[in-house]
Protein backbone atom coordinates (compact mmCIF):
# COMPACT_ATOMS: atom_id res chain seq x y z
CA UNK A 1 0.00 0.00 0.00
CA UNK A 2 2.55 2.28 0.91
CA UNK A 3 4.60 1.48 -2.38
CA UNK A 4 2.09 1.72 -3.98
CA UNK A 5 1.05 4.98 -3.26
CA UNK A 6 4.94 6.80 -3.32
CA UNK A 7 5.03 5.23 -6.49
CA UNK A 8 2.18 6.62 -8.45
CA UNK A 9 2.46 10.12 -6.68
CA UNK A 10 6.23 9.98 -7.62
CA UNK A 11 5.50 10.22 -11.14
CA UNK A 12 4.93 13.72 -11.85
CA UNK A 13 8.08 14.67 -10.53
CA UNK A 14 9.61 11.80 -12.85
CA UNK A 15 8.04 13.72 -15.74
CA UNK A 16 8.12 17.46 -15.50
CA UNK A 17 11.46 17.21 -14.37
CA UNK A 18 14.68 15.42 -13.73
CA UNK A 19 15.23 13.62 -10.29
CA UNK A 20 18.64 14.53 -8.14
CA UNK A 21 17.66 12.08 -5.47
CA UNK A 22 15.68 9.08 -5.65
CA UNK A 23 14.97 6.60 -2.89
CA UNK A 24 13.62 3.35 -2.71
CA UNK A 25 12.38 0.84 -0.27
CA UNK A 26 14.45 2.76 2.34
CA UNK A 27 13.75 1.68 6.11
CA UNK A 28 16.58 2.85 8.50
CA UNK A 29 17.01 1.48 12.08
CA UNK A 30 18.11 2.57 15.18
CA UNK A 31 19.21 -0.72 17.27
CA UNK A 32 16.23 -3.12 17.08
CA UNK A 33 13.89 0.02 16.53
CA UNK A 34 12.90 1.16 12.82
CA UNK A 35 12.07 4.79 12.19
CA UNK A 36 11.66 5.13 8.42
CA UNK A 37 9.72 2.16 6.93
CA UNK A 38 10.15 1.17 3.31
CA UNK A 39 10.35 4.43 1.83
CA UNK A 40 10.20 5.39 -1.50
CA UNK A 41 10.39 9.05 -2.82
CA UNK A 42 12.21 10.83 -5.66
CA UNK A 43 13.49 14.63 -5.57
CA UNK A 44 13.27 16.96 -8.59
CA UNK A 45 15.96 18.98 -9.77
CA UNK A 46 16.63 22.56 -8.25
CA UNK A 47 12.76 21.70 -6.75
CA UNK A 48 12.21 22.37 -3.38
CA UNK A 49 10.67 19.49 -1.40
CA UNK A 50 9.53 19.20 1.81
CA UNK A 51 8.56 16.39 3.99
CA UNK A 52 6.27 17.00 6.87
CA UNK A 53 4.43 14.78 9.56
CA UNK A 54 3.89 14.70 12.76
CA UNK A 55 7.08 14.28 15.55
CA UNK A 56 8.23 11.28 15.48
CA UNK A 57 6.88 10.07 11.84
CA UNK A 58 10.72 9.55 10.87
CA UNK A 59 10.71 12.32 8.67
CA UNK A 60 14.45 13.96 10.11
CA UNK A 61 15.58 10.05 9.74
CA UNK A 62 14.66 9.95 6.05
CA UNK A 63 16.33 13.46 5.60
CA UNK A 64 19.54 12.03 7.45
CA UNK A 65 19.92 9.00 5.04
CA UNK A 66 20.42 10.95 2.06
CA UNK A 67 23.97 12.04 3.15
CA UNK A 68 24.65 9.31 5.10
CA UNK A 69 24.62 11.30 8.54
CA UNK A 70 22.55 8.53 10.12
CA UNK A 71 24.99 6.21 10.42
CA UNK A 72 26.51 8.34 12.52
CA UNK A 73 24.77 7.63 15.53
CA UNK A 74 25.70 4.63 17.35
CA UNK A 75 23.09 1.19 15.63
CA UNK A 76 22.22 3.31 13.28
CA UNK A 77 21.57 1.30 10.16
CA UNK A 78 19.72 1.42 6.57
CA UNK A 79 18.40 -0.84 3.97
CA UNK A 80 16.94 0.06 0.70
CA UNK A 81 18.93 2.37 -2.16
CA UNK A 82 19.03 6.10 -2.58
CA UNK A 83 20.89 7.19 -5.66
CA UNK A 84 22.50 10.35 -6.29
CA UNK A 85 22.69 11.18 -10.04
CA UNK A 86 22.09 7.71 -10.75
CA UNK A 87 24.86 6.40 -8.40
CA UNK A 88 23.85 4.54 -5.34
CA UNK A 89 25.36 6.32 -2.31
CA UNK A 90 25.40 3.25 0.08
CA UNK A 91 27.08 1.01 -2.13
CA UNK A 92 31.00 -0.52 -1.13
CA UNK A 93 33.06 1.88 -2.40
CA UNK A 94 31.61 4.80 -1.91
CA UNK A 95 33.06 7.22 0.75
CA UNK A 96 30.60 9.23 3.12
CA UNK A 97 32.56 12.36 2.74
CA UNK A 98 32.39 12.88 -0.62
CA UNK A 99 28.50 12.14 -0.25
CA UNK A 100 28.40 14.60 2.34
CA UNK A 101 30.33 17.36 0.16
CA UNK A 102 27.56 16.78 -2.89
CA UNK A 103 24.71 16.85 -0.13
CA UNK A 104 25.14 19.78 2.35
CA UNK A 105 23.00 19.80 5.28
CA UNK A 106 21.70 22.64 7.43
CA UNK A 107 20.54 21.66 11.14
CA UNK A 108 18.11 22.56 13.45
CA UNK A 109 19.24 25.24 15.28
CA UNK A 110 22.25 27.05 13.68
CA UNK A 111 25.53 25.34 15.05
CA UNK A 112 28.34 27.63 13.92
CA UNK A 113 32.24 26.33 15.59
CA UNK A 114 32.23 28.45 18.43
CA UNK A 115 36.01 28.98 18.21
CA UNK A 116 36.43 29.74 14.89
CA UNK A 117 35.37 33.74 13.33
CA UNK A 118 32.25 34.11 10.84
CA UNK A 119 35.00 34.08 7.84
CA UNK A 120 36.82 31.15 8.99
CA UNK A 121 33.48 29.29 9.74
CA UNK A 122 32.56 29.81 5.97
CA UNK A 123 35.91 28.89 4.60
CA UNK A 124 36.35 25.33 6.68
CA UNK A 125 34.58 23.51 3.76
CA UNK A 126 36.37 24.78 0.90
CA UNK A 127 39.49 23.99 3.31
CA UNK A 128 38.93 20.90 3.81
CA UNK A 129 38.47 20.32 -0.49
CA UNK A 130 41.92 21.70 -0.20
CA UNK A 131 40.94 25.36 -1.24
CA UNK A 132 43.73 28.30 -0.27
CA UNK A 133 44.55 31.68 -0.76
CA UNK A 134 42.35 33.81 -3.28
CA UNK A 135 40.25 30.78 -4.68
CA UNK A 136 39.59 30.14 -0.67
CA UNK A 137 38.33 33.66 -0.32
CA UNK A 138 36.77 33.83 -2.85
CA UNK A 139 34.57 30.84 -2.78
CA UNK A 140 33.99 32.37 0.84
CA UNK A 141 32.77 35.72 -0.11
CA UNK A 142 30.60 34.46 -2.65
CA UNK A 143 29.25 31.89 -0.61
CA UNK A 144 28.29 35.03 1.74
CA UNK A 145 26.80 37.00 -0.66
CA UNK A 146 24.50 34.16 -1.33
CA UNK A 147 23.44 33.60 1.58
CA UNK A 148 22.27 37.59 2.02
CA UNK A 149 24.99 37.84 4.89
CA UNK A 150 27.67 39.57 3.26
CA UNK A 151 26.04 43.02 3.80
CA UNK A 152 25.78 42.62 7.47
CA UNK A 153 29.18 41.01 8.11
CA UNK A 154 31.47 42.78 5.62
CA UNK A 155 32.77 44.74 8.55
CA UNK A 156 33.58 42.39 11.32
CA UNK A 157 34.50 39.23 9.29
CA UNK A 158 37.20 38.23 12.05
CA UNK A 159 34.95 38.04 14.95
CA UNK A 160 33.72 35.15 16.70
CA UNK A 161 30.60 33.63 14.86
CA UNK A 162 28.75 32.99 17.70
CA UNK A 163 28.66 36.81 18.09
CA UNK A 164 25.85 36.92 15.36
CA UNK A 165 22.05 36.51 16.26
CA UNK A 166 20.52 32.63 15.55
CA UNK A 167 18.82 33.90 12.04
CA UNK A 168 22.14 35.29 11.07
CA UNK A 169 23.97 32.41 12.48
CA UNK A 170 21.55 30.06 10.61
CA UNK A 171 22.15 32.03 7.44
CA UNK A 172 25.94 31.45 8.31
CA UNK A 173 25.49 27.82 8.43
CA UNK A 174 23.70 27.89 5.07
CA UNK A 175 26.69 29.94 3.78
CA UNK A 176 29.36 27.31 5.62
CA UNK A 177 26.89 24.35 3.61
CA UNK A 178 26.96 25.99 0.14
CA UNK A 179 30.61 27.13 0.05
CA UNK A 180 31.00 23.48 -0.20
CA UNK A 181 29.38 23.87 -3.70
CA UNK A 182 26.72 20.81 -2.61
CA UNK A 183 24.32 19.46 -5.57
CA UNK A 184 21.22 19.28 -2.83
CA UNK A 185 21.02 20.83 0.29
CA UNK A 186 18.90 19.03 3.24
CA UNK A 187 17.18 21.40 5.47
CA UNK A 188 16.46 19.43 9.06
CA UNK A 189 13.40 22.32 10.17
CA UNK A 190 15.72 25.23 9.80
CA UNK A 191 14.34 27.98 11.38
CA UNK A 192 12.56 25.80 14.08
CA UNK A 193 15.30 28.05 16.60
CA UNK A 194 14.08 31.75 14.77
CA UNK A 195 11.81 34.21 15.23
CA UNK A 196 8.99 34.92 12.80
CA UNK A 197 11.34 37.53 10.64
CA UNK A 198 14.65 35.27 10.73
CA UNK A 199 12.13 32.76 9.49
CA UNK A 200 10.84 34.45 6.82
CA UNK A 201 14.81 35.96 5.87
CA UNK A 202 15.55 32.01 5.43
CA UNK A 203 12.30 31.29 3.69
CA UNK A 204 13.06 33.46 0.98
CA UNK A 205 17.00 32.35 0.39
CA UNK A 206 15.39 28.77 0.07
CA UNK A 207 13.41 29.83 -2.96
CA UNK A 208 16.54 31.39 -3.98
CA UNK A 209 18.70 28.64 -3.32
CA UNK A 210 16.27 26.86 -5.50
CA UNK A 211 17.13 28.30 -8.69
CA UNK A 212 20.23 26.65 -8.48
CA UNK A 213 20.25 23.70 -5.98
CA UNK A 214 17.93 21.26 -5.35
CA UNK A 215 16.71 21.64 -1.66
CA UNK A 216 15.08 19.02 0.50
CA UNK A 217 13.75 20.58 4.00
CA UNK A 218 12.35 18.44 6.55
CA UNK A 219 9.84 20.94 8.47
CA UNK A 220 6.56 20.43 10.96
CA UNK A 221 5.36 23.84 9.97
CA UNK A 222 2.91 23.21 7.80
CA UNK A 223 1.98 26.66 6.62
CA UNK A 224 6.31 26.99 5.89
CA UNK A 225 5.93 24.05 3.92
CA UNK A 226 2.51 25.21 1.80
CA UNK A 227 4.71 28.94 1.73
CA UNK A 228 8.04 27.49 -0.16
CA UNK A 229 8.21 24.19 -1.86
CA UNK A 230 7.25 22.82 -5.06
CA UNK A 231 6.54 19.12 -3.92
CA UNK A 232 5.46 18.04 -0.54
CA UNK A 233 5.66 14.41 0.78
CA UNK A 234 3.44 13.55 3.75
CA UNK A 235 4.71 11.09 6.66
CA UNK A 236 3.20 9.12 9.31
CA UNK A 237 4.08 6.25 11.95
CA UNK A 238 0.71 4.96 12.67
CA UNK A 239 1.57 1.20 14.32
CA UNK A 240 4.75 2.55 16.20
CA UNK A 241 6.83 0.20 13.51
CA UNK A 242 8.20 3.55 11.76
CA UNK A 243 7.43 6.26 9.64
CA UNK A 244 5.86 5.17 6.10
CA UNK A 245 5.27 7.91 3.28
CA UNK A 246 1.53 8.77 3.13
CA UNK A 247 1.44 10.82 0.10
CA UNK A 248 3.52 12.74 -2.35
CA UNK A 249 2.51 15.10 -4.43
CA UNK A 250 2.94 18.96 -5.47
CA UNK A 251 2.42 21.13 -3.13
CA UNK A 252 -0.69 22.54 -4.63
CA UNK A 253 -2.16 19.30 -4.24
CA UNK A 254 -1.96 18.09 -0.99
CA UNK A 255 -2.75 21.43 0.27
CA UNK A 256 -6.15 21.75 -1.84
CA UNK A 257 -7.11 18.19 -2.67
CA UNK A 258 -5.04 15.12 -1.03
CA UNK A 259 -5.52 11.83 -2.17
CA UNK A 260 -5.74 10.45 1.23
CA UNK A 261 -7.40 11.30 4.25
CA UNK A 262 -4.92 11.44 6.66
CA UNK A 263 -2.80 13.88 4.61
CA UNK A 264 -6.01 15.72 4.48
CA UNK A 265 -6.86 15.75 8.58
CA UNK A 266 -3.07 16.15 9.30
CA UNK A 267 -2.88 19.83 7.00
CA UNK A 268 -6.41 21.01 7.59
CA UNK A 269 -5.03 20.56 11.93
CA UNK A 270 -7.27 17.76 13.29
CA UNK A 271 -4.08 15.65 14.43
CA UNK A 272 -0.36 16.05 14.52
CA UNK B 1 10.37 35.94 56.86
CA UNK B 2 12.90 33.36 56.17
CA UNK B 3 16.08 35.47 56.48
CA UNK B 4 14.20 35.24 60.14
CA UNK B 5 14.61 31.81 60.35
CA UNK B 6 17.08 31.26 62.93
CA UNK B 7 18.11 27.67 61.12
CA UNK B 8 18.79 30.34 58.45
CA UNK B 9 20.55 32.34 60.02
CA UNK B 10 22.47 29.27 61.44
CA UNK B 11 23.32 27.41 58.03
CA UNK B 12 24.29 30.89 56.43
CA UNK B 13 26.58 31.51 59.56
CA UNK B 14 28.23 27.84 59.36
CA UNK B 15 28.94 28.31 55.56
CA UNK B 16 30.33 31.41 55.91
CA UNK B 17 32.56 30.66 58.74
CA UNK B 18 33.62 27.83 56.61
CA UNK B 19 34.75 29.65 53.41
CA UNK B 20 36.50 32.51 55.12
CA UNK B 21 38.51 29.52 57.12
CA UNK B 22 39.91 28.48 53.37
CA UNK B 23 40.99 31.67 53.35
CA UNK B 24 42.71 32.47 56.60
CA UNK B 25 44.51 29.36 56.69
CA UNK B 26 46.40 29.92 53.77
CA UNK B 27 46.87 33.50 54.73
CA UNK B 28 48.48 32.18 58.21
CA UNK B 29 50.17 29.22 56.04
CA UNK B 30 51.77 32.26 54.02
CA UNK B 31 52.46 34.37 57.11
CA UNK B 32 53.96 31.48 59.18
CA UNK B 33 56.04 30.09 56.36
CA UNK B 34 57.73 34.21 56.32
CA UNK B 35 58.50 33.88 59.91
CA UNK B 36 60.06 30.76 60.40
CA UNK B 37 62.13 30.78 57.43
CA UNK B 38 63.13 34.61 58.28
CA UNK B 39 66.62 33.84 59.41
CA UNK B 40 67.32 32.63 55.83
CA UNK B 41 65.10 35.31 53.90
CA UNK B 42 66.32 37.92 55.91
CA UNK B 43 70.32 36.24 55.07
CA UNK B 44 70.16 35.49 51.32
CA UNK B 45 67.31 37.66 50.25
CA UNK B 46 66.26 37.09 46.73
CA UNK B 47 69.67 36.04 45.76
CA UNK B 48 68.84 32.90 47.30
CA UNK B 49 66.07 32.03 44.49
CA UNK B 50 68.96 32.10 41.37
CA UNK B 51 71.79 31.30 43.95
CA UNK B 52 73.43 27.60 43.37
CA UNK B 53 75.50 26.84 46.19
CA UNK B 54 73.80 24.09 48.57
CA UNK B 55 76.37 23.77 51.57
CA UNK B 56 74.44 23.14 54.82
CA UNK B 57 78.25 23.01 56.92
CA UNK B 58 79.38 25.95 55.35
CA UNK B 59 75.67 27.72 55.77
CA UNK B 60 75.44 28.87 52.41
CA UNK B 61 72.12 27.72 50.61
CA UNK B 62 70.81 28.94 47.13
CA UNK B 63 67.47 27.44 45.61
CA UNK B 64 68.12 27.20 42.06
CA UNK B 65 68.58 23.49 41.46
CA UNK B 66 65.76 22.51 43.67
CA UNK B 67 63.32 25.49 41.56
CA UNK B 68 65.22 24.22 38.36
CA UNK B 69 64.65 20.33 39.09
CA UNK B 70 60.74 20.85 39.76
CA UNK B 71 60.23 22.98 37.05
CA UNK B 72 61.71 20.72 34.69
CA UNK B 73 60.66 17.22 36.05
CA UNK B 74 56.87 18.61 36.43
CA UNK B 75 56.87 20.96 32.54
CA UNK B 76 58.53 17.76 31.02
CA UNK B 77 56.13 15.38 32.44
CA UNK B 78 53.22 17.83 31.75
CA UNK B 79 53.71 17.96 28.18
CA UNK B 80 54.60 14.21 27.52
CA UNK B 81 51.40 13.63 29.51
CA UNK B 82 49.42 15.73 28.49
CA UNK B 83 49.90 14.30 24.46
CA UNK B 84 49.61 10.78 26.03
CA UNK B 85 46.63 11.72 27.62
CA UNK B 86 44.86 13.40 25.37
CA UNK B 87 45.44 10.69 22.28
CA UNK B 88 43.82 8.00 25.21
CA UNK B 89 41.10 10.04 25.71
CA UNK B 90 40.59 10.65 22.16
CA UNK B 91 40.56 7.07 21.30
CA UNK B 92 38.62 6.13 24.52
CA UNK B 93 35.46 8.28 23.44
CA UNK B 94 35.87 8.47 19.01
CA UNK B 95 37.17 4.87 18.63
CA UNK B 96 36.91 2.23 21.33
CA UNK B 97 33.95 -0.13 21.36
CA UNK B 98 32.12 -0.38 24.59
CA UNK B 99 33.91 -3.47 25.71
CA UNK B 100 37.30 -1.81 25.60
CA UNK B 101 35.97 1.71 26.77
CA UNK B 102 34.85 0.51 29.76
CA UNK B 103 37.91 -1.45 31.19
CA UNK B 104 39.92 0.66 29.94
CA UNK B 105 38.59 3.70 31.82
CA UNK B 106 38.28 1.32 34.88
CA UNK B 107 41.95 1.14 34.85
CA UNK B 108 42.63 4.44 34.43
CA UNK B 109 40.58 5.53 37.17
CA UNK B 110 42.86 2.84 39.32
CA UNK B 111 45.83 4.05 38.55
CA UNK B 112 44.83 7.64 39.97
CA UNK B 113 44.01 5.10 43.66
CA UNK B 114 47.90 3.67 43.56
CA UNK B 115 49.69 5.55 46.52
CA UNK B 116 52.59 7.22 45.23
CA UNK B 117 55.45 5.23 47.41
CA UNK B 118 54.84 2.14 45.24
CA UNK B 119 54.87 4.56 42.11
CA UNK B 120 58.56 5.15 43.95
CA UNK B 121 59.31 1.55 44.57
CA UNK B 122 58.84 0.60 41.23
CA UNK B 123 60.42 3.20 39.53
CA UNK B 124 63.50 2.06 42.07
CA UNK B 125 63.36 -1.32 40.85
CA UNK B 126 61.66 -1.40 37.39
CA UNK B 127 62.23 1.83 35.54
CA UNK B 128 65.60 2.88 36.60
CA UNK B 129 67.34 -0.58 35.61
CA UNK B 130 65.40 0.03 32.11
CA UNK B 131 66.73 3.31 31.95
CA UNK B 132 69.51 2.45 32.94
CA UNK B 133 70.32 -0.71 30.80
CA UNK B 134 68.31 -0.16 27.62
CA UNK B 135 66.77 3.25 26.87
CA UNK B 136 69.35 5.12 28.32
CA UNK B 137 72.09 3.53 26.07
CA UNK B 138 69.71 3.64 23.21
CA UNK B 139 69.14 7.44 23.30
CA UNK B 140 72.68 8.14 24.23
CA UNK B 141 73.21 5.97 20.60
CA UNK B 142 70.90 8.26 18.69
CA UNK B 143 70.26 11.57 20.42
CA UNK B 144 73.08 12.73 21.81
CA UNK B 145 73.68 15.36 19.10
CA UNK B 146 70.64 17.20 20.96
CA UNK B 147 71.04 19.40 23.80
CA UNK B 148 70.46 17.97 27.26
CA UNK B 149 70.90 14.48 25.76
CA UNK B 150 74.56 13.59 27.43
CA UNK B 151 75.64 10.51 29.82
CA UNK B 152 76.07 8.18 31.67
CA UNK B 153 72.78 7.11 31.84
CA UNK B 154 72.30 6.10 35.39
CA UNK B 155 68.83 4.28 37.14
CA UNK B 156 67.97 7.58 39.28
CA UNK B 157 67.53 11.04 37.84
CA UNK B 158 65.61 13.80 35.55
CA UNK B 159 64.54 11.27 33.47
CA UNK B 160 63.33 8.75 35.46
CA UNK B 161 61.48 11.48 37.86
CA UNK B 162 59.87 12.64 34.65
CA UNK B 163 58.57 9.27 33.33
CA UNK B 164 57.24 8.44 36.92
CA UNK B 165 55.53 11.90 37.19
CA UNK B 166 53.72 11.40 33.59
CA UNK B 167 52.57 8.14 34.56
CA UNK B 168 51.20 9.72 37.78
CA UNK B 169 49.79 12.45 36.46
CA UNK B 170 48.13 10.26 33.23
CA UNK B 171 45.02 9.67 35.14
CA UNK B 172 44.21 12.65 35.58
CA UNK B 173 44.61 14.23 32.68
CA UNK B 174 42.75 11.43 30.92
CA UNK B 175 39.83 11.12 32.85
CA UNK B 176 39.08 15.31 32.72
CA UNK B 177 39.75 15.54 28.82
CA UNK B 178 37.82 12.04 28.65
CA UNK B 179 34.51 14.08 30.28
CA UNK B 180 35.57 17.13 28.07
CA UNK B 181 35.66 15.09 24.74
CA UNK B 182 32.48 13.77 25.46
CA UNK B 183 30.44 17.00 25.81
CA UNK B 184 31.17 17.79 22.77
CA UNK B 185 27.66 18.82 21.20
CA UNK B 186 26.63 16.35 18.64
CA UNK B 187 25.89 18.99 16.34
CA UNK B 188 29.40 20.52 16.27
CA UNK B 189 30.78 16.86 14.97
CA UNK B 190 27.78 16.32 12.66
CA UNK B 191 28.18 20.16 11.40
CA UNK B 192 31.87 19.29 10.25
CA UNK B 193 31.06 15.65 9.65
CA UNK B 194 28.11 17.39 6.37
CA UNK B 195 30.84 19.51 4.87
CA UNK B 196 32.78 16.22 4.06
CA UNK B 197 35.09 15.96 6.85
CA UNK B 198 36.70 12.51 7.88
CA UNK B 199 36.85 10.98 11.20
CA UNK B 200 40.32 12.82 11.92
CA UNK B 201 39.22 15.87 10.44
CA UNK B 202 35.88 16.37 12.54
CA UNK B 203 38.67 15.64 15.75
CA UNK B 204 41.26 18.55 14.24
CA UNK B 205 38.69 21.16 13.21
CA UNK B 206 35.63 20.58 15.64
CA UNK B 207 36.25 18.13 19.02
CA UNK B 208 39.60 19.89 19.99
CA UNK B 209 39.08 23.15 19.69
CA UNK B 210 35.68 22.94 21.35
CA UNK B 211 36.93 20.75 24.23
CA UNK B 212 40.53 22.95 24.49
CA UNK B 213 39.32 25.00 27.21
CA UNK B 214 38.55 21.96 29.29
CA UNK B 215 41.90 19.79 28.12
CA UNK B 216 43.83 22.91 29.26
CA UNK B 217 42.33 22.63 32.99
CA UNK B 218 43.17 19.27 32.80
CA UNK B 219 46.82 20.21 31.93
CA UNK B 220 46.99 22.39 34.75
CA UNK B 221 45.11 19.87 37.10
CA UNK B 222 48.35 17.53 35.91
CA UNK B 223 50.95 19.91 36.10
CA UNK B 224 49.57 20.66 39.92
CA UNK B 225 50.41 17.39 40.88
CA UNK B 226 53.12 16.77 39.13
CA UNK B 227 54.74 19.91 41.14
CA UNK B 228 53.55 18.85 44.39
CA UNK B 229 54.32 15.54 43.95
CA UNK B 230 57.22 14.62 47.18
CA UNK B 231 57.93 11.06 47.41
CA UNK B 232 57.84 8.60 44.68
CA UNK B 233 60.00 11.78 43.08
CA UNK B 234 62.29 11.46 46.27
CA UNK B 235 62.94 8.23 45.15
CA UNK B 236 64.27 8.30 41.29
CA UNK B 237 65.44 11.89 41.03
CA UNK B 238 68.86 11.12 42.81
CA UNK B 239 68.93 13.64 45.28
CA UNK B 240 71.65 15.76 43.52
CA UNK B 241 72.23 19.12 44.38
CA UNK B 242 73.13 20.43 41.23
CA UNK B 243 71.77 22.13 38.65
CA UNK B 244 70.87 19.03 36.14
CA UNK B 245 72.29 19.67 32.65
CA UNK B 246 70.89 16.17 31.22
CA UNK B 247 67.64 14.73 30.95
CA UNK B 248 70.08 12.14 32.91
CA UNK B 249 71.72 13.79 35.70
CA UNK B 250 70.71 13.16 39.09
CA UNK B 251 68.45 15.75 40.42
CA UNK B 252 66.39 17.09 43.19
CA UNK B 253 63.02 19.31 43.44
CA UNK B 254 62.10 21.19 45.84
CA UNK B 255 59.24 19.22 47.38
CA UNK B 256 61.74 15.56 48.09
CA UNK B 257 64.54 18.14 49.45
CA UNK B 258 61.84 19.44 51.98
CA UNK B 259 61.30 15.51 52.94
CA UNK B 260 64.89 14.10 52.96
CA UNK B 261 66.30 16.75 54.50
CA UNK B 262 63.89 18.22 57.00
CA UNK B 263 63.90 15.15 60.09
CA UNK B 264 68.35 15.89 59.82
CA UNK B 265 68.97 19.52 59.66
CA UNK B 266 72.42 20.64 60.55
CA UNK B 267 71.93 23.97 62.00
CA UNK B 268 69.14 26.49 62.78
CA UNK B 269 70.01 28.31 58.84
CA UNK B 270 69.84 24.88 56.80
CA UNK B 271 65.92 24.83 58.40
CA UNK B 272 65.22 27.96 57.61
CA UNK B 273 66.89 27.32 53.98
CA UNK B 274 64.47 24.55 53.82
CA UNK B 275 61.15 26.16 54.92
CA UNK B 276 62.13 28.73 52.64
CA UNK B 277 61.94 26.56 50.09
CA UNK B 278 58.62 25.64 51.11
CA UNK B 279 57.02 29.36 51.25
CA UNK B 280 59.02 29.45 47.16
CA UNK B 281 56.89 26.19 46.15
CA UNK B 282 53.79 27.45 47.54
CA UNK B 283 54.35 30.97 45.77
CA UNK B 284 55.07 28.73 42.83
CA UNK B 285 52.24 26.49 43.17
CA UNK B 286 50.26 29.94 43.67
CA UNK B 287 51.51 31.42 40.17
CA UNK B 288 50.80 27.79 38.31
CA UNK B 289 47.33 28.57 38.94
CA UNK B 290 47.10 32.35 37.85
CA UNK B 291 48.67 31.70 34.97
CA UNK B 292 46.20 28.02 34.26
CA UNK B 293 43.35 30.89 35.24
CA UNK B 294 44.26 33.74 32.64
CA UNK B 295 45.09 30.96 29.99
CA UNK B 296 41.55 29.15 30.30
CA UNK B 297 40.23 33.25 30.03
CA UNK B 298 42.13 33.70 27.33
CA UNK B 299 41.05 30.79 25.35
CA UNK B 300 37.45 30.97 26.27
CA UNK B 301 37.07 34.12 25.98
CA UNK B 302 34.32 35.92 23.98
CA UNK B 303 33.01 32.37 23.79
CA UNK B 304 29.57 31.19 25.47
CA UNK B 305 29.32 27.52 25.66
CA UNK B 306 25.78 27.93 24.15
CA UNK B 307 25.73 28.59 20.44
CA UNK B 308 21.91 30.10 20.60
CA UNK B 309 20.91 33.11 22.40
Amino acid sequence: MTIEVAATTSVPATTATDVAMSVTGLTAWYGGTAAVRDVSIEFAVHQITAIIGPSGCGKSTLLRCLNRMHEVVKHARVEGQVLLDGRDIYAKNVDPAEIRERVGMVFQRPNPFPTMSIWDNVGVGPKLGGAHGSELSDISEWALKKAGLWDEVRDKLRTPAISLSGGQQQRLCIARCIAVRPDVILMDEPCSALDPVATLRIEDLMRELAREYTVIIVTHNMHQAARVSDFTAFMLSEDGQGGHMVEFADTDTIFTAPADQRTEAYVTGRFG
Amino acid sequence: MRGLDPRELLFRGFVTIAAMAVVVILLLMVVELTHTAWPAIDKFGLKFIWSTEWNPPKERFGALPFIAGTLVTSLLALVVGTVIGVGAALFLVEFAPPYVRVPVSYMVELLAAIPSVVYGLWGVFVLGPWIQKTSGPFILDYFSWMPFVKGPALAVGVLAAVLILTIMILPTIIAISRDVIIAVPRSQREGILALGATRWEMIRIAVLPYARSGVLGAAILGLARAIGETLAVALVIGNSTNVPDSIFSPAYTMASVIANQFREVENSTHEAALIYIGLLLLLITLLVNAIARALVWRVTRGQITTVVE
